[in-house]
């Protein structure tokens, strides 16, 4: 979707336009959705997040700024939104089996093959002892694949909290790995 | 081991997670927001904030102004207020009474309008220092 479609149905929206808003719901919905179920390892709670953020979407899009990105303003109130999820309660890892894991590091044709659900179980088992910002600053860096800039927009952290957090969450996978590979 | 993680990365990379029924699910917001007009604020409201906001700025300006005038009034005025609290044996209220009896009330009343006259004289001091 072009700036000005984009801008356009921003404004339509402004006006109280609902199908203006199921055109932008529809647009972002699939990256939205990508990033609740990676932070959250969990298709309904992911659900009811890309829900609860495209609510306050509606509600707080007359105090958007049509300067700044849409999408970057989108993914900020969803990765808000999972922060406190990730806060508020305490997420039990579903353990996965050693062999998947070692089929997922040793097969390079995984991903066509994986489904959500192991895929979840998967981020879970990895990540389950990252703290909710390594876990944020993760996944929109090594797994979203935003800019730096980007994700200081999106989590008001700054580069070198990033950085800081993006370093203790790879060397705490790095050492997750190393206890798979030694139990193998 | 570098190899490792950077192969489990990229295959997480680009396992995307897919919804399923993505129709359902916008759908299911569609609804709830047409519950929820969008927010729009008053043009009544924006002037009332503007106003209140004015008003608090100009409150807090003139509270600093009368602080700092408070504060530069006492450091001019260097001599302390002036209470005489003890009754002491050279006071002047003893020494008045130095050649009659003794007597709590003549006394105590002398230090009462000795202390008021002191006070009043600490509320003029500025005045009289001018």
């Amino acid at each position: 979707m072009d700036q000005n479609t984009l801008n356009d149905l921003i404004a339509s929206c402004k006006r109280n336009d609902g199908n203006a808003f199921r055109q932008l719901v529809e647009c972002h919905q699939p990256m939205i959705y990508s990033l609740a179920y990676r932070l959250l390892c969990n298709e309904e709670e992911a659900k009811d997040a890309v829900q609860e953020t495209f609510i306050r979407v509606w509600m707080n899009l007359h105090g958007f700024d049509t300067n700044r990105k849409f999408s970057t303003w989108v993914y900020a109130i969803a990765t808000n939104l999972c922060y406190d999820k990730l806060k508020s309660t305490r997420h039990f890892s579903r353990c996965l089996p050693l062999e998947t894991l070692n089929e997922v590091i040793s097969n390079e044709d995984v991903e066509k093959k994986m489904i959500d659900s192991e895929l979840g179980a998967l981020i879970s088992t990895l990540t389950d002892e990252l703290t909710p910002k390594q876990k944020i600053v993760f996944t929109l860096s090594d797994l979203e694949d935003l800019e730096t800039e980007e994700i200081v927009l999106i989590t008001g952290m700054t580069a070198s909290q990033i950085k800081s957090n993006l370093f203790l969450a790879r060397q705490a996978l790095r050492k997750k790995l190393n206890l798979y590979q030694d139990e193998r | 081991m570098k190899d490792k993680m950077e192969q489990l990365v990229r295959s997480l990379k680009e396992a995307k997670p897919v919804l399923k029924n993505p129709e359902i699910l916008t759908d299911s917001i569609m609804n709830q927001i047409l519950k929820k007009p969008v927010h729009q604020v008053s043009p009544l409201l924006i002037w009332a904030r503007v106003a209140l906001s004015s008003a608090a700025v100009l409150l807090l300006g003139l509270f600093i102004f009368q602080q700092t005038e408070a504060e530069n009034s006492t450091t001019t005025a260097s001599v302390k207020p002036f209470i005489e609290n003890k009754l002491e044996v050279d006071s002047t209220c003893m020494q008045l009474l130095g050649s009659e009896h003794l007597s709590y009330i003549k006394t105590y009343l002398c230090y009462l309008q000795q202390n008021s006259i002191e006070n009043e004289l600490n509320k003029t001091y500025p005045l009289q220092k001018n």
